[in-house]
């Protein structure tokens, strides 16, 4: 973009200030709050202009140029001059910077009447903080990304009513409350739990849940999906499933699979240690199940060296599937290598599987 | 990693049927709207398009009649300049076979080419227009170009005049220290 010659022409004319208020306030929320408030100092028109902006993000940068300040009181005192509703608040804490938590508690609180709707809190401390109660204060809450803390669930915990989006990363629970998070949660429409801990079962309670991914390094005894009828996408990635793995979930799991688009299964979840749960479970509820995965377009499976229950798998999709794309096998994932005798066994065992769908793509990887 | 990828495809049956399934689809979206921009030139628009414009949807709704080509639906505060532009963007990203590198480079090109008075006026036509996905693009635009900008930088991109005496500039800069406003 041409800057100079634009400044060159010398012309007063006070463009953006003359600009509808909605594209400048849409301008300033797309700006971090280091950026905003130096809009203050623009000129007089402009000095609180700032102050009605609906998001307020403290990220990276901020940190950095506000380090040889007291942070906690800045963003305090930026809260104490806002003016208005607050719909979106992020808060990213980078290694090596820390937040008082009774600091972040208050600004919870003050958030949560303000009509707080759409929350991120990142923090990238070795030692994970804990969440303030007061997020359960957020009643209005539709969005919330949690990433790197301890998150106890109040026992008086009473669900976010209207929370659309959750997105836990690298969470702590305690004693299986995820389950109790999760299950308060009846509007949910978007679920991802990654590498969280601290709890053993999932039970999604939201009819309208259409995108789910839960990956986790730890055990898991149980995934409850019976009400989720509407997933469009769904990954599910593990490395260790408990041997008592509670196998009942995967034929409710594979009967709310009618409206499935996209499906990522890797891991545990298709190869199992024993031969006495889980393949078996996953085709039983195939069978069970007569219904066909209309809407099913891609697919990826990924499994380590034991790939015949991941193949009796993808048979049943490939057969059931009659809009499928693409679908990906990748075989030998960690550390063992699948022999050259091996691959083409199964690549001749895919080229053999009737196909529901024309169109379908089937693609063999070797890791 | 050794990576052995074999590929088995089974490739559509293109039939004749199928191909006067689409074509026939295609017809039916060619209708187009009449639109006639400021400085009066009018514009013949696919209606898959047009009906993206809130303006032109509102228009449609007290006088649905304007949906006969016949007449022209008036952009009182588009300019023909702008229009063309919206269009150009409208059409690429309507363009069912762009994938995502494809819009992500059209999309750096078409801000590449525009200086900021014609940034801004279209900006203005597309909150006229109320075209949300421009808006927003342009919207996020200007906010990318003045991050991490220094004061100066953000008044003369804007043409701003300060009316700040040097004094309560000089208080102002303090009070905002920490957000890298102090004076060197």
């Amino acid at each position: 973009m041409m800057i100079q010659s634009d400044a060159e022409c010398g012309e007063h004319i006070d463009r953006i200030s003359s600009l509808p208020c909605n594209i400048i306030e849409t301008i300033l929320e797309y700006m971090p709050v280091e950026d905003i408030i130096k809009t203050s100092i623009l000129s007089r028109k402009w000095r609180y202009r700032w102050t009605s902006v609906q998001r307020l993000e403290f990220t990276n940068n901020f940190f950095e140029k506000s380090k040889h300040f007291e942070i906690c009181s800045i963003i305090t005192e930026v809260l104490f001059l806002h003016n208005g509703s607050i719909h979106d608040f992020i808060l990213h804490i980078p290694p090596n910077y820390s937040i008082k938590m009774q600091c972040l508690g208050k600004w919870l609180l003050f958030l949560s009447r303000k009509d707080i709707k759409e929350i991120q809190l990142a923090s990238l401390q070795i030692d994970p903080p804990q969440v303030p109660s007061h997020i359960f204060s957020c009643q209005d809450l539709t969005y919330l990304h949690v990433q790197g803390f301890r998150l106890p669930i109040a026992p008086n915990f009473s669900g976010f009513k209207n929370l659309t989006f959750l997105y836990l990363f690298d969470v702590i629970f305690e004693s299986d409350t995820c389950e109790k998070m999760v299950s308060g949660c009846p509007l949910l429409r978007a679920l991802t739990v990654s590498n969280c801990s601290g709890f053993e079962h999932i039970n999604v309670s939201s009819p309208v849940l259409q995108y789910l991914l839960i990956e986790c390094d730890q055990v898991m005894k149980s995934i409850c999906l019976k009400k989720a009828k509407d997933l469009v996408n769904l990954t599910l990635w593990g490395y260790r499933l408990e041997d008592n793995f509670e196998g009942d979930w995967v034929s409710d799991f594979m009967k709310s699979l009618q409206k499935i688009e996209k499906l990522h299964l890797g891991g545990g979840y298709i190869q199992s240690k024993s031969d006495a749960v889980g393949p078996q479970m996953v085709l039983r509820g195939f069978e069970f199940n007569k219904c066909c995965f209309s809407r099913l377009q891609i697919v990826n499976i990924t499994v380590g060296t034991a790939y015949k229950c991941a193949l009796s798998l993808i048979r049943f999709v490939l057969a059931k599937s009659s809009s499928l794309e693409i679908l990906n096998f990748k075989v030998g994932f960690g550390l063992n290598q699948l022999s050259t005798r091996s691959i083409s066994r199964i690549s001749r065992n895919l080229l053999r599987m009737k196909r529901a769908s024309s169109r379908a793509e089937v693609k063999l990887v070797r890791h | 990693m050794a990576e052995e990828t074999e590929s088995t495809k089974t490739e559509p049956l293109k039939t004749a049927e199928e191909e006067f399934k689409k074509l026939e689809i295609t017809e039916e979206e060619e209708s187009e709207l009449k639109l006639e921009t400021s400085d009066h030139v009018t514009f013949m628009v696919e209606a898959s398009i047009a009906m993206k414009f809130g303006a032109v949807q509102q228009y449609l709704e007290v006088s649905p009649a304007a949906s006969a080509s016949a007449t022209a639906i008036p952009l009182h505060n588009v300019a023909s300049r702008e229009l063309i532009l919206i269009l150009e963007y409208y059409r690429m990203h309507d363009w069912v076979d762009a994938g995502e590198r494809d819009l992500k480079e059209f999309d750096e090109r078409f801000l590449k080419d525009l200086n900021y008075e014609e940034l801004k006026e279209l900006l203005l036509a597309a909150n006229y227009l109320n075209v949300e996905k421009l808006f927003n693009f342009l919207t996020k635009s200007i906010a990318n170009i003045i991050r991490n900008k220094d004061v100066e930088f953000v008044r003369t991109f804007f043409g701003i005049d300060n009316d700040y005496t040097p004094e309560e500039e000089a208080a102002y800069r303090e009070e905002n220290a920490w957000a890298g406003v102090k004076f060197v």
